[in-house]
């Protein structure tokens, strides 16, 4: 158990902090040990917190998990479709951890009802999962297809963003 | 080298047709006979020549009155006339001498350039290579010599790809296994700059209805996917987020509990299935509908051209989406319609030769069903969506 949590440690600071240094010199062997706990626990985790206080929560952690789930998914099979070459499930995995930024954001969001506020954190946010994520996915496929394949990507954490942007106020 | 060349029968004699042998020398620096006695210059030996340490086309040794001038005849360029190697060379065997042709006498054009003269053909045993070569290609490569085996080797793929197995590569790709994600890859087939023309040319190609012809042989579904995809989310943000404006002045402008104007803005996600349903099910079933027609009518169309031509047809709604944000319902009609229409006629124009090959006399019917489908569509996506 406890080295799970260290493996998800690790696996995120991997993926989320590209500083090249020590053993994560590397970075495409940086998800080597990929595993799908980590991810799991940051799709729960958001959607748990943008549906808190919704007046229909049930439906919006539904379509929380299943977006981020099958966007996951669908992000993989584009970038192999696109003729990237990436293993399925350590891309699956580097997408799950690259929503750790937007959880913190969506925590914000829960926390406070102030538009700046929000926006200033979801837009933060965005640029770091994003950061994170097209160096690998573009960097799978082709160079005149980059954009191809990182557009679904940043689509994605912005429909999480929005999510998160016209989120309720907790306790009304 | 040279005697290499002689035993393989290079020696001796002028060519007589460009011989299939490979020139042996990257650079046309070639030593002549005493034709050009009165001429003499300084010229570099070759520096890639490390057998006899640089023998070809070296000093003249024992040619007294032979110089070494790079040189090419005015009317042959290098291409079609390797020079011939005269085997009666005065320097001991190792230096084949190269005689121009006599009628090149006039000037003498210094000409520098590392462009291997072009050569077919291979050196060593020409009949069965290739046959079940896998292993048996390492004996055979030490005959031969470094540009040689480059040039086979480039040659190689061409000669074993039949009998290697076959790597699925983008062409082969039907040989994967349905399951396997790598089959559909010829349908992802498509850059950056393709992508936005297409979608560029749905706004505009009513007007030259060109989009067919340029999708025929790459069609792609990446476009009618993510543009789908996108619709659906940008619908449900403008559309809330009009809606949100419009409650936040009502909101404001009668302050009234009794009025209907809830308290606080909440967002719509219902519409988020509707929207999905709509934009995948006009993009898929009806092209797939289209498609069953025509093969009725025994079309060739392939289904993914008709999906290709639907999915970049509804392009055009994405800007609609964020114009309609404006309060003003009139403006939202006539920007819907205006859409509708530069789609239809984009689908139109680019349909209607496919069609009327298909069954001339059908062609009229099926080409209104096709405009009043997506008459009907932009009307209930003004109605559904971007009514706010």
């Amino acid at each position: 158990m406890l080295a799970q949590v260290v493996t998800i440690g690790r696996n995120l600071r991997s993926v989320l902090i590209p500083i090249k240094w020590g053993e994560f010199s590397n970075r495409d062997h940086a998800l080597r040990n990929w595993d799908l706990w980590g991810p799991l626990l940051f799709m729960l985790l958001l959607a748990t917190t943008l549906s808190w206080g919704e007046q229909s929560a049930s439906q919006v952690f539904s379509l929380v998990f299943a977006e981020c789930g099958l966007g996951a998914i669908v992000l993989t099979v584009n970038v192999i479709l696109l003729g990237g070459d990436i293993v399925f499930f350590q891309a699956l995995c580097l997408l799950g951890y690259c929503l750790f930024p937007m959880c913190m954001a969506a925590i914000v969001c829960a926390a406070t009802s102030n538009k700046i506020a929000r926006t200033l954190s979801l837009l933060g946010g965005l640029v770091w999962a994003s950061c994170a994520t097209v160096p690998f996915v573009g960097g799978a496929v082709n160079e005149k297809r980059k954009a191809l394949a990182t557009f679904p990507v940043v689509l994605l954490y912005t429909s999480i963003g929005w999510f998160g942007l016209v989120k309720s106020s907790a306790g009304s | 080298m040279g005697d290499y060349l002689r035993q393989q029968g290079f020696g001796g004699g002028p060519p007589s047709g460009a011989p299939t042998g490979i020139n042996p020398f990257a650079q046309p620096h070639v030593p002549i006979n005493n034709t050009y006695t009165d001429l003499q210059t300084s010229y570099e030996p070759y520096e890639d020549h490390e057998e006899d340490g640089g023998t070809v086309p070296s000093i003249p040794i024992s040619t007294p009155a032979s110089v070494t001038i790079p040189v090419t005849s005015p009317q042959h360029n290098q291409h079609h006339h390797p020079p011939s190697i005269d085997p009666s060379a005065a320097s001991g065997g190792t230096v084949p001498s190269i005689t121009p042709p006599p009628t090149a006498a006039s000037s003498v054009q210094f000409i520098s350039t590392t462009a291997v003269p072009s050569a077919t053909g291979k050196i060593g045993k020409p009949e069965n290579w290739g046959a079940n070569q896998l292993g048996g290609q390492p004996q055979q490569q030490a005959h031969i010599s470094p540009q040689d085996q480059q040039q086979q080797q480039q040659q190689l793929p061409l000669d074993s790809d039949s009998l290697l197995l076959p790597a699925p590569n983008s062409q082969q790709s039907s040989s994967y296994p349905f399951y396997n994600i790598r089959r559909y890859r010829p349908y992802f087939d498509v850059d950056t700059n393709e992508v936005l023309w297409r979608v560029g040319n749905s706004f505009i190609g009513a007007f030259s209805a060109n989009f067919m012809q340029t999708t025929q042989e790459k069609p792609d579904l990446y476009g009618p996917f993510w543009i789908c995809t996108t619709l659906i989310f940008i619908t449900a943000v403008s559309g809330n987020f009009a809606g949100y404006l419009q409650w936040r002045q009502n909101h404001r402008d009668g302050a009234d509990p009794a009025s209907a104007v809830q308290s606080q803005w909440f967002t719509d996600y219902t519409k988020l299935s509707a929207s999905a349903g709509i934009f995948y099910g006009y993009v898929f079933v009806v092209g797939l509908l289209v498609w069953l027609v025509l093969r009725y009518f025994r079309s060739d169309m392939r289904i993914v051209n008709i999906l290709c031509i639907y999915g970049y047809a509804l392009s055009i709604y994405l800007p609609i989406s964020v114009i309609c944000i404006a309060p003003s319902d009139i403006a939202r009609w006539v920007i819907v319609l205006l859409g509708t229409v530069t789609s239809g006629l984009f689908l139109f124009m680019n349909l209607r030769e496919r069609i009327m090959a298909a069954g001339p006399g059908k062609s009229m019917p099926i080409l209104l069903s096709v405009l009043g489908v997506h008459a009907v569509v932009g009307i209930v996506l003004k109605l559904y969506f971007f009514s706010y």
